[in-house]
């Protein structure tokens, strides 16, 4: 008797099984499987692309590019540098400001090479008195996380591909416009409360050889935040624990608008 | 005929294996979820120590701060088309867990029975699937009870169907009481909800690259269903090798031991996959049939979904003809 209960039992619950197995089965392979729309394609808008000569002279024009720094994430309104960098510039100069963030999350230093090579950029950077990029922070961040036997060695891979990836940027970027200047931010270090002496010399060695390659230039700048941010984390970095928030995005724009200040003016 | 399957699974139970490897299961499950539920604590404590607030960090305006900025992302127009879909599911989760009050960081058992499939899939139910298959008609064999089976008034053909029914049905058995099981006891450490949360799905491989334009969010429980679906079907194609294995092998210890070594063997070949094509038809390969669900499949050209199902089932297909004829043809020497 015991075994006829438990045998109808095991029949039920097999055919019951099965039926939504099935069904979930069926609906695995059409949701993963098929033909993907054809995606669009992406508009850009040809900002700046046909100004006259006389709207130029009287627009200073800045291109923010690079990772989610440069696009403001962290920022309580997702403005970032493009709200208060005219905020901190505009009591310095006479003309229009006009500021275009063209910066996407969670990119690396080969992902701004890849999109300056698409030459979606090049009028907008042609029209550019500024060029203010934040790049680098996501490279370092993949190794951030690895023990610290192959740290070393994968860094200095990791610094080689990032230092060439950039020279290459401002190469291209150099061919739209050779006077533009720009500006780069460096690296800060949010997990300081966490991170080793390894990660800060990593940190540093990572900066100082951006800003020899940035300085090679002639008409860029290097500006740190490393320094800004370091006794400051509570004060200037968001809940996520890793972007500045609205005060940082404050205290690094008025830094980029006192290091650009003399040509401002000028210009 | 359903005599002769309710037979050998009245056997399997009452020989205990059925039990054995649903006590397996279930000491596992507790095992991963302590030990999930270990590193949610971690990953807590180092959040809460690094935005160093020194009582609790406050999530939910941490999930509003996202949906801000990914909001801001999906407004820039130089952001790739193929980004944006995945985007705005991002959005509607975060958002599902600040109405539904749930911390993202946080598990349920909805979230971890799938989590758990995923991980079991490709090693753990095949070697329990081997476990239950491989003394199937081997088992007869070695303790000689195969002769008082076909001094039986039955064809043999029926007798070797009747084995395979009944292995797919304990194969459905098994499986029900690994989604019963993990949601009972994940569900002590989590508790039990989480089954309508949104989930990402949809991902596609196009031309060997992950194609997301399509990404759209299903619902916890069914994306659940889906993954235990594919993990029946990947029981299926281990058992009926392994039922092959234990036709062609008279003794039980080597016909685990074949299935085993090949199983182990195959995820070391898969690290040739993209270069070695011949590494791609093999079954111990495809066998991470939930990567495709979740988008964390390594993009190789040539292999999708579809691919991967079409080449499992040709082995299972095999593995059943093969032993079909074998076995209607052999000689029973015992």
């Amino acid at each position: 008797m015991l075994k006829k209960i438990m045998w109808y039992g095991i029949v039920v619950i097999a055919f019951i099984g099965f039926i939504t197995l099935s069904l979930g089965f069926y609906q695995a392979l059409t949701i993963s499987s098929g033909k993907a729309k054809t995606a669009s394609k992406i508009s850009l808008p040809n900002a700046n692309g046909s100004l006259s000569a006389s709207q130029k002279a009287n627009q200073l024009n800045i291109t923010i590019m690079g990772d989610s720094i440069a696009r403001g994430a962290g920022d309580i309104t997702g403005k970032g540098f493009t709200q208060y960098l005219p905020e901190d510039l505009k009591n310095k100069t006479s003309k229009d400001l006009s500021i275009e963030d063209v910066g996407i999350d969670g990119y690396r230093s080969v992902d701004i090479l890849s999109q300056l090579q698409s030459g979606k950029l090049d009028n907008l950077l042609k029209n550019s008195d500024f060029i203010l990029i934040s790049i680098g922070g996501n490279d370092i961040r993949t190794i951030q996380s690895q023990s610290e036997t192959n740290k070393d060695q994968s860094f200095k891979a990791l610094q080689d591909k990032y230092l060439s990836d950039l020279k290459a940027s401002i190469n291209i970027i150099r061919k739209s416009s050779q006077v533009a200047t720009i500006v780069f931010l460096g690296s800060y270090n949010p997990y300081l409360k966490t991170s080793s002496v390894e990660d800060t010399r990593i940190i540093n060695l990572w900066n100082s050889n951006t800003d020899q390659l940035i300085e090679s230039d002639p008409h860029a700048v290097f500006v740190p935040t490393y320094d800004l941010i370091k006794y400051n984390i509570d004060k200037y970095i968001a809940l996520d624990g890793l972007h500045p928030n609205t005060e940082g995005y404050k205290a690094i724009s008025s830094r980029i608008a006192e290091a650009i200040e003399g040509l401002v003016v000028s210009k | 005929m359903f005599n002769l399957v309710e037979n050998e699974i009245l056997k399997t139970i009452f020989k205990k294996r059925l039990l054995l490897i649903l006590g397996i299961l279930f000491v596992l499950i507790a095992l991963f979820s302590y030990g999930e539920k270990y590193t949610i604590q971690k990953n807590k404590d180092q959040l809460t120590k690094r935005i160093g607030v020194s009582a609790s960090y406050n999530w939910s305006k941490l999930s509003e701060q996202q949906i801000i900025s990914i909001k801001g992302r999906l407004d820039n127009p130089y952001i790739p088309d193929s980004e944006k879909a995945s985007l705005r599911v991002q959005i509607e989760q975060l958002q599902y867990d600040i109405d539904h009050g749930i911390n993202p960081v946080s598990s349920s058992a909805g979230k971890f029975s799938s989590s758990f499939m995923e991980q079991a899939i490709f090693m753990f139910i095949p070697l329990l699937i081997i476990m239950l298959a491989a003394d199937m008609m081997s088992g007869e064999a070695s303790t000689g009870t195969i002769k008082l089976l076909l001094t039986r008034n039955v064809p043999r053909w029926k007798i070797l169907v009747s084995k395979f029914l009944a292995l797919l049905i304990l194969e459905v058995i098994v499986l029900v009481f690994s989604i019963i099981l993990s949601t009972l006891v994940s569900g002590l450490f989590f508790g039990y909800g989480g089954w309508r949360e949104p989930v990402v799905a949809g991902f596609k491989v196009i031309g060997g690259k992950l194609d997301a334009s399509n990404v759209r969010s299903v619902p916890q429980w069914q994306y659940t269903l889906m993954v235990y679906a594919l993990a029946y079907f990947v029981a299926v194609v281990i058992g009926s090798i392994s039922f092959m294995v234990s036709v062609l092998v008279k003794s039980t210890s080597a016909s685990i031991g074949i299935m085993m070594s090949t199983l182990v063997g195959g995820t070391i070949l898969s690290f040739f996959i993209a270069d070695w094509k011949f590494t791609r038809y093999l079954f111990m390969v495809n066998l991470r049939l939930t990567d495709y669900l979740s988008g964390s499949v390594q993009p190789v050209a040539g292999i999708n979904i579809t691919f991967s199902v079409l080449v499992l089932s040709a082995w299972a297909v095999g593995a059943f003809i093969i032993s079909f004829v074998r076995f209607t043809t052999q000689d029973i020497l015992v």
